[in-house]
């Protein structure tokens, strides 16, 4: 990584409004400014509506803004790109496929051959411990296969930047523990850089290098927390004090800010 | 199901009808039986002693005979089955497209709705007039007929499939760069097969009742005539064997598009 390498990704004074059906606008973002450097673990975290699934979607292109500014890799975003890839909450894995036919989708989309998709579709099934299930439907597999196959979909197109919106919110508490070290196994074998949305606190800290924590109405950055735990992180770090600490903190903030909510509310 | 394998159950009897149809041989032997009762009512409810009296099932046998032997039914039978075939082939490519069109281009979806509620929401027959003075008592005619009885279904249940293909299917093939045309072929379309398909067949009986309703009020082809003319000669028993004859091809059509259905949405049953 040199200085002058511009970061993963960008965001400065980032607004947006949404359009409600009395014509009124919703402004659901309001001037946020992050930073994901090159190799960089970074989760945002924050009450449910603080915009969070928003932002991750105008990172990947799919979504327009209002005002500010958002660059990939130092490029400005004008729509998707083959340097990003997202894996969904809800794994939208198409049910009517097989599971390799799943994994190569992003490779079918962008024209590559039969034959050369399902070889990096195995490869990549291999790497999440799929490989004996390619012939295998979705709905054959339990929550965290399905969202193995949505990760392995999503490294496929080798991207530079994974968009994570949720990954494991629908998956069991044991098997996402699981997911978690076998994600930072993967993502430690490459130079990707992550962008994670979740609501759990200790998922956050465990996976991150940065936490954001976003408050709501409008959707804003409170805090940015650096995770000073060591890597490799392992299940020995889940009973790291500082890990406990930190776990602690964000909730801390988080608790502070859901309170005010309910008062208001 | 599998509930005589619960230990301490209810002992249940060695043999009832729910342990027979519990395997293929005996569904297949309980329908049989079913069958054979119902003709068995049949011919000892019919009354062969006037020809106007409903017939036996054995009458309606021999009057089925007649009408194939000298071809009458079979060639009835080709000509209405060129008025359905076109019909269905109209509703399907006509219906379809638009299905799509009006669940993605909401302007179409003003236009074309109203019309299509209004299809459903009359019947159908009470058209056939204006139909007959614009296209006279031609095949066209029959056909239009036929097209009118089924393509609302086909457009109704396309359009609310499309609609409900999960917004998060497209927005992760958009992810990944694909095109709107990319995102209807590989996603829109396949996530709707199983709402396309209830549709037509929903469609498909609406059409063939709407064959048989051309060629009765549309005079002058096949099954329609056919009924017609014999009915005019009190000639109830061939009447009787043609009806059986319709009512036979319509399980036939349900029964290969349940084996398509099966076959294109085998994905969605679970
Ligand atoms: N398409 C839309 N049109 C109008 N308002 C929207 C739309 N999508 C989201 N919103 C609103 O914008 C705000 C932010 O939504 P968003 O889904 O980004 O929140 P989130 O932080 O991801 O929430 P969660 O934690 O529940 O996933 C919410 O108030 C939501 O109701
Ligand atoms: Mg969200």
């Amino acid at each position: 990584m040199t200085e002058t390498q511009a970061p993963a990704i960008s965001i400065s004074n980032l607004t947006k409004f949404y359009g409600s059906p009395k014509g009124r606008r919703m402004k659901a973002l309001e001037n946020v400014t992050l930073t994901v450097g090159r190799g960089e673990f970074v989760s945002i975290i924050g009450p449910s509506g603080c915009g969070k699934t928003t932002m991750l979607k105008m990172v990947g292109g799919i979504l327009g803004w209002d005002e500010g500014s958002i660059e990939v890799l130092g490029k400005p975003v004008t729509g998707p790109g083959p340097e990003r890839a997202t894996v969904f909450q809800s794994f939208a894995l198409l049910p009517w496929m097989t599971v390799i036919d799943n994994v190569s989708f992003g490779l079918k989309v962008r024209g590559m051959a039969k034959p050369e998709r399902y070889a990096v579709a195995r490869k990549l099934l291999a790497s999440v411990g799929l490989a004996d299930f390619e012939t295998s439907y979705p709905r054959q597999l339990s929550g965290g296969m399905q969202q193995r196959v949505g990760l392995a979909r999503a490294l496929a197109v080798s991207p530079q930047l994974l968009l994570m919106d949720e990954p494991f919110s629908a998956i069991d508490a044991q098997t996402r523990l699981i997911l978690q070290t076998d994600l930072l196994d993967i993502w430690s074998k490459t130079d990707l850089s992550v962008l994670f949305i979740t609501h759990a606190m200790d998922e956050a800290v465990f996976l991150s290098d940065k936490v954001v924590i976003m408050g709501a109405r409008p959707g804003h950055v409170t805090d940015i927390i650096d995770v000073d735990l060591p890597r490799p992180r392992t299940e020995e770090t889940r009973r790291d004090p500082r890990f406990v600490e930190l776990t602690g903190f964000v909730w801390d903030r988080l608790r502070g800010m859901i309170q005010q909510d309910e008062r208001a509310a | 199901m599998a509930a005589d394998k619960v230990k301490g159950g209810a002992e249940r009897p060695r043999w009832s009808l729910d342990r027979l149809v519990e395997t293929g041989l005996g569904r297949t032997l309980v329908r049989i039986a079913a069958l054979l009762a119902l003709i068995g009512a049949w011919q000892l409810a019919g009354n062969d002693t006037i020809g106007l009296l409903f017939p036996t099932f054995g009458r309606t046998l021999v009057a089925f005979w007649g009408l194939v032997s000298d071809g009458t039914l079979q060639v009835a039978l080709l000509v209405t089955n060129q008025t359905l075939l076109a019909g269905i082939i109209v509703m399907l490519v006509v219906g379809i497209p638009v299905g799509i069109m009006t669940a993605r281009v909401s302007v179409l979806d003003r236009i074309v709705t109203p019309y299509i509620t209004f299809l459903v929401a009359i019947p159908v027959i009470a058209l056939i007039p204006v139909i007959q003075a614009i296209l006279g008592l031609t095949f066209a005619a029959r056909v239009t007929v036929v097209v009118l009885f089924g393509i609302p279904y086909v457009i109704i249940n396309t359009a609310v499939a499309v609609r409900r293909v999960d917004p998060v299917l497209t927005e992760m093939a958009t992810s990944f760069g694909a095109s709107r045309l990319v995102i209807l072929r590989d996603v829109v379309l396949p996530a709707a097969v199983p709402g396309i398909m209830a549709g037509i067949r929903i469609a498909l009986g609406q059409a063939l009742i709407g064959m048989v309703v051309a060629e009765l009020t549309i005079v002058g082809a096949g099954i329609g005539s056919l009924i017609a003319d014999l009915q005019g000669r009190f000639r109830v028993a061939p009447v009787l064997a043609i009806a059986v004859t319709i009512v036979l091809e319509g399980v036939l059509l349900m029964t290969i598009v349940e084996w398509i259905e099966r076959r294109l949405g085998r994905w969605s049953q679970s």
